[in-house]
């Protein structure tokens, strides 16, 4: 009944819900940079659950996913420099202590 | 390879950071490093807008005026290719129109800045990010220009990284936008998942046999929160009026001239082209979405003391404006979207250069503060004031037209809602009339001087200022012959029959 596609479907949308649910709750600025990589994982999941729904195994999703695991390494690279900042200026990685900017 | 427009950007942006290198260990003068590189990026960019100008007038040529660049030399439904239109030239041409000015202004900006190079490299991957992501042809393309423009923007929001409230800023615009991305990205799988194709022509030709299903609904829901926080619809504009005040003047003006507006085309190009509104009907959420946008930046610009701040808030409303008139599908209402996309990049990008000026002479940001220097420095005073004037919709100059044409727009869809629309975007327009005549021109032009401005000594930086000038030439004469422009504005408005040209011009060939 359930084929490997729908079992990575699955998964993959679980995998959306924790990193949204760890974006929204988690304090620590690494925890949000590795919430961040798990999006990332959620999309490259179902494009590669997507491309064997056909007969043929699509090469196309392959190249996708492959620039984007790229593409999600200079996002990650990104957060963790500005990180390395962050604790320069605020001396904490927690986010509760960002809130100077308000209104 | 993606075009003469691309890759005059792309060669650009790899070499301006050999040279600023070669030039900052040839030479112990830190001006050089910075006048090349500045330069450099300016003939790029003029450059560019050549081969823009040249592929404008290829179009023309062309029998179904779209052209089609493959990237890969396979058959077209999974090909990635770049498709260039009127629509995507229209807005590249604004791109570039603004970037241009800006990168002359930066020549000059960047000079207490430690690193040159870097800025004008980001500035340069920036605006190809946005060429690039106005005129990819499939969903992926999209996605990777899309997320080249969002990762420079980082960066130049974080510039000036020794201070605590450009990091901040960053690290809030960087967390959100790219959860919304990758928000965009997930549902552009789901679409693949459909359709089985990324390609924009082969998507839309697939939708258009198939009935709405909760898949496709969530894909749409996914793609317009994705590309709506870049875009700056409402409940997700929380990162803008910190990140815009917080980066350089020059950036501000980029971000709010063009970044967001590139949001807002790609909710364009995505609502008409893919999703068809008579079969997902999400005219009446874009409405309701608009109205909050628009509503809720004019009236947080009304209490801001923070000028450029208040800039920021205003361009909320500003693209609640844009998606009002996107919502109301009608030919005049998107034809006022998109010709108001050209006047608040020229109008806030004018409006944030001049007060960046203004703030590099005084050394603050507060409105009070600042009172009166716009008096004491005329040359910048008058522009900012034009800038100001076609924001708020000003008869003679070009703001005007698009904010008539979105409510003529919203009249011409005869429904009740789009009428109490446009009433609540006139209601709004004369909000922006008050907290822009009563506080920023009063305030920074009419009132006496400050004991701040009192102090101030400096000259007005030359190209600075003509750079300011330029902008505000643009506006007053698209706004005495707005044809200029609404020539291809008329060529770009998404309706049924280009939608068709637009599929055949990329599947028919095949």
């Amino acid at each position: 009944m359930f084929e490997a596609t729908h079992l990575m479907l699955i998964a993959s949308s679980i995998l959306y819900a924790v990193s949204i649910c760890a974006l929204i709750t988690r304090r620590n600025i690494i925890q949000v940079a590795i919430a961040l990589e798990i999006l990332i994982d959620a999309a490259n999941m179902n494009f590669i659950a997507f491309s064997n729904m056909g007969l043929l195994i699509d090469p196309v999703a392959h190249a996708i996913v492959i620039t984007s695991i790229v593409i999600g390494g200079c996002v990650e690279t990104a957060i963790l420099a500005l990180a390395v900042y962050v604790y320069k200026h605020y001396r904490t990685l927690d986010v509760r202590e960002l809130h100077r900017l308000r209104w | 390879m993606f075009t003469n427009i691309i890759d005059t950007l792309f060669i650009y942006a790899i070499s301006i950071p050999v040279a600023g290198y070669l030039c900052k260990k040839l030479f112990k003068k830190d001006d050089i490093e910075r006048i090349v590189t500045g330069l450099l990026t300016l003939i790029g960019i003029g450059l560019a807008f050549f081969y823009l100008y040249a592929m404008y007038r290829h179009l023309q040529g062309l029998p179904l005026m779209i052209h089609v660049e493959h990237l890969l030399e396979v058959s077209p439904p999974v090909a990635s290719c770049l498709e260039i239109d009127f629509l995507g030239l229209f807005v590249a041409g604004t791109a570039l129109t603004l970037s241009l000015f800006v990168a002359l202004y930066s020549i000059q900006y960047v000079k207490e800045y430690e690193n040159p190079t870097a800025y004008f490299t980001l500035l340069t991957l920036m605006v190809t990010g946005i060429i690039g992501a106005v005129f990819a042809g499939d969903l992926f393309t999209l996605f990777v220009f899309w997320e080249l423009m969002s990762l420079s923007a980082y960066f130049l929001v974080a510039f000036k990284k020794h201070t605590w409230e450009a990091i901040e800023a960053s690290f809030k615009y960087l967390v959100m936008c790219a959860a919304g991305n990758l928000t965009a990205l997930y549902g552009i799988s789901l679409l693949y998942g459909v359709t089985g194709t990324l390609n924009i022509a082969g998507v839309i030709y697939t939708l258009k046999n198939t009935a709405l299903t909760p898949v496709l609904l969530l894909a749409l829901i996914m793609i317009v929160i994705g590309f709506g926080v870049e875009g700056s619809i409402v409940p997700l504009h929380t990162w803008l009026p910190d990140a815009h005040p917080a980066a350089p003047s020059s950036i501000s003006a980029m971000l709010s001239g063009i970044v967001i507006e590139t949001g807002g085309y790609v909710l364009i190009r995505m609502l008409t082209y893919v999703f068809d509104p008579t079969i997902y009907h999400w005219q009446m959420i874009m409405l309701f979405l608009a109205i909050i946008t628009m509503t809720t930046g004019n009236i947080m610009a009304l209490r801001q003391e923070d000028v450029k701040r208040l800039l920021a808030y205003s361009s909320v409303a500003q693209m609640g404006y844009i998606y009002f008139g996107l919502s109301t599908l009608t030919g005049t209402g998107l034809a006022g979207s998109l010709f108001h996309i050209f006047n608040h990049a020229m109008g806030k990008g004018l409006a944030f250069l001049a007060v960046g000026i203004l703030i590099a002479l005084a050394g603050t940001r507060n409105i009070d503060e600042l009172s009166g220097i716009g008096r004491k420095y005329k040359f910048i005073g008058v522009p900012l004031t034009i800038a100001i004037l076609s924001l708020c919709g000003t008869p003679p100059l070009s703001g005007f037209w698009s904010e008539l044409f979105i409510i003529i727009g919203a009249v011409e869809a005869k429904t009740t809602p789009f009428i109490i629309g446009a009433l609540i975007m006139l209601f709004n327009v004369v909000l922006s009339i008050g907290y822009y005549m009563f506080v920023v021109f009063k305030k920074l032009i009419w009132n006496p001087y400050s004991p701040t401005v009192e102090k101030v000594t400096e000259r007005t930086p030359v190209l600075m200022t003509i750079s300011v000038w330029a902008l505000a030439l643009i506006i007053v004469i698209v706004g005495i012959y707005p044809k200029i422009v609404l020539d291809i504005v008329k060529l770009a408005v998404p309706t049924s029959e280009r939608i068709a040209e637009y599929i055949a011009a990329i599947l028919g060939s095949s």
